[in-house]
């Protein structure tokens, strides 16, 4: 009995914290990604011709991100059934543009017009750490070479 | 919509480039798939229906980078890749990006 | 080779549309679905296995059932030195057994054992070996209460359920390791695990309905009514009053004891019959321990 109680308990608290970070998250990822929007950001390896002259440095963003207690808890219930996890969508979604973000900051501020050859790698961390898996939380890094005039 | 992992497209040149665009997409197998994949480990052999969702998923993951690159105006995607990660245990996360261009 | 751009090539720079990436669903809507689904799931895969471990059980021969579960095979079954009396009060219950066994089938079935325990208690384990606690002795008054409770342990082997449950325990272990196996999150699987166990609550509590009732018919049959049947649960709701709380029912493995009370108070609403005393064996055993136990008390 107590077992459910505190699972009800955990998952409302799960819902309610989840959705208000990760609204708040989506609002400042969009404001900044508007704020950066003029840089651009390219898997190409090749310099564009407006560059002639330039400096290179790689830039790097990474984040880390944790799941929800309630999205968690939908997830596993949908491996019973397969098919899209909806709830992880939007979490590797917010983390790999907040890794593309915090990239494109670290080549502002050493005032880089332009990253190209951008690769990005996601990884899972903290296996098996606790009871429950220790799934829910990915790691997003995003590299890439900053071109400065 | 040319999609392809060169840094070009022979005989065009790229006119305007949008940057990056991405399609992500993640998937769990069912329980009842995943008693056949166990029962296929005792003798080795192709998961038939592992290598179905996989690439069921990374076409879904194709689909929506190719969405996005339409949305900005894009008539090609140059240097795509896959990546795919297990975030979870049984589900697995096909992720593909590239560089939105127009060519001409 | 050319350039692959042209040299006026220009960044356009465009905000992408959000929802591409993301399934525009509510998540509560997807809850509501996967809990529906999964729940229907679990009420099928769980129908499917109790009837398919109950057919099993069909395909074992009562025969076979006495040779795997023989008092020879299980140690816990052989008694260290029984405390005196205890022989002639298990001669007597085996007398009881035989009495209220209907004359068509072999009571070779059953075995009947006491043991020495402080809480009043009998049950039944697969091989049809009853147990009855020297506790249960203290709250009988008669014989027919007595038998009463014998016959409900021997409906039970009739009905096959020992047997029928562990063949479920043993499905349900399996399943669950499946289930395990595969799931990302154990929240989800111990749910699950709760919930079976939630169903086989209510499976052993019908078995226990329905040993009640074979129970009664034995008891009727033998003694020509059912008076006093009702007496051990009247003694054990007396016990209960101080011990339970509200919930426990949902949870007990037995029916509430109140709610037998009145199922088998209705069969005795007739004219009383006449009752028979308990055994000398078991009066002079109880005499026994109670004079044991008031001289520790005086130590």
């Amino acid at each position: 009995m107590y077992e459910l109680l505190i699972f009800l308990t955990l998952l409302i608290l799960g819902y309610s914290f989840g959705q208000i970070s990760e609204r708040r998250h989506y609002r400042s990822i969009i404001e900044r990604e508007k704020q950066t929007l003029w840089m651009p950001v390219m898997t190409l390896k090749t310099v564009p011709p407006q560059i002639t002259r330039c400096h290179t440095q790689l830039v790097s963003g990474n984040v880390v991100i944790s799941i929800d207690f309630f999205k968690k808890f939908v997830a596993g219930l949908r491996s019973l059934f397969g098919g899209r996890l909806q709830s992880y969508e939007s979490l590797l979604d917010r983390a790999r543009r907040e890794a593309i973000l915090r990239m494109k900051e670290s080549a502002l501020e050493i005032g880089a017009k332009v990253i190209i050859n951008v690769r990005i790698e996601t990884a899972s961390i903290s296996k098996s750490s606790s009871r429950n898996n220790g799934i829910g939380s990915v790691e997003v890094v995003a590299y890439g070479t900053a071109l400065s005039v | 919509m040319i999609i392809t992992n060169l840094e070009t497209v022979p005989g065009k040149s790229i006119t305007r480039h949008y940057g990056l665009v991405q399609g992500n997409t993640i998937r769990a197998k069912h329980v009842g798939r995943d008693l056949m994949a166990g029962l296929k480990n005792i003798f080795g052999g192709e998961l038939k229906g592992y290598t179905e969702l996989l690439s069921e998923s990374r076409q879904e993951a194709t689909d929506r980078m190719i969405q996005q690159a339409h949305s900005l105006g894009a008539n090609a995607v140059l240097n795509v890749r896959y990546s795919t990660s297990s975030i979870t245990q049984g589900a697995a996360e096909l992720y593909a990006y590239g560089t939105a261009v127009t060519v001409e | 080779m050319g350039l692959p751009f042209r040299s006026d090539m220009k960044f356009v720079a465009k905000q992408i549309p959000e929802g591409i990436n993301t399934s525009p669903d509510h998540p509560l809507k997807e809850l509501l679905l996967l809990l529906t689904g999964a729940s229907l799931l679990l009420a099928v895969v769980f129908i499917i296995l109790m009837l398919l471990s109950d057919l099993l059980v069909r395909y074992i021969p009562e025969e076979t059932e006495r040779q795997w579960f023989s008092a020879a095979r299980l140690s816990f079954l052989q008694q260290e030195s029984p405390a005196e009396g205890m022989i002639a009060v298990e001669h007597d219950l085996a007398r009881l057994v035989k009495q209220l066994n209907p004359p068509e089938t072999d009571p070779a079935r059953y075995s009947i054992r006491l043991i020495q325990s402080d809480t009043p208690n009998a049950f039944i384990t697969p091989g049809g070996h009853i147990f009855v606690t020297t506790e249960l002795l203290q709250l009988v008054n008669s014989e027919n209460a007595l038998s009463m409770v014998i016959a409900h342990e021997m409906a039970h082997q009739i009905h096959r359920h020992p047997i029928r449950s562990m063949g479920r325990g043993v499905v349900i272990a399996v399943a669950l390791m499946m289930f395990t196996g595969v799931d990302g999150s154990e929240w989800v699987s111990d749910i699950l695990a709760n919930s079976i166990q939630l169903g086989l609550l209510a499976y052993s509590r019908d078995q226990e309905r329905e040993a009640d009732k074979t129970g009664l018919k034995l008891l009727t049959d033998y003694y020509g009514h059912a008076s006093a049947s009702s007496d051990f649960f009247a003694q054990i709701s007396q016990h209960e009053k101080f011990s339970q709380s509200g919930l426990s029912e949902y949870l007990s493995t037995h029916p509430n004891t109140d709610e037998r009370l009145l199922f088998l108070q209705q069969y005795e609403s007739g004219e009383p019959g006449e009752l028979i005393p308990l055994p000398d064996s078991i009066t002079s055993f109880l005499d026994a321990t109670a004079q044991a136990k008031s001289e520790t008390a005086t130590d």
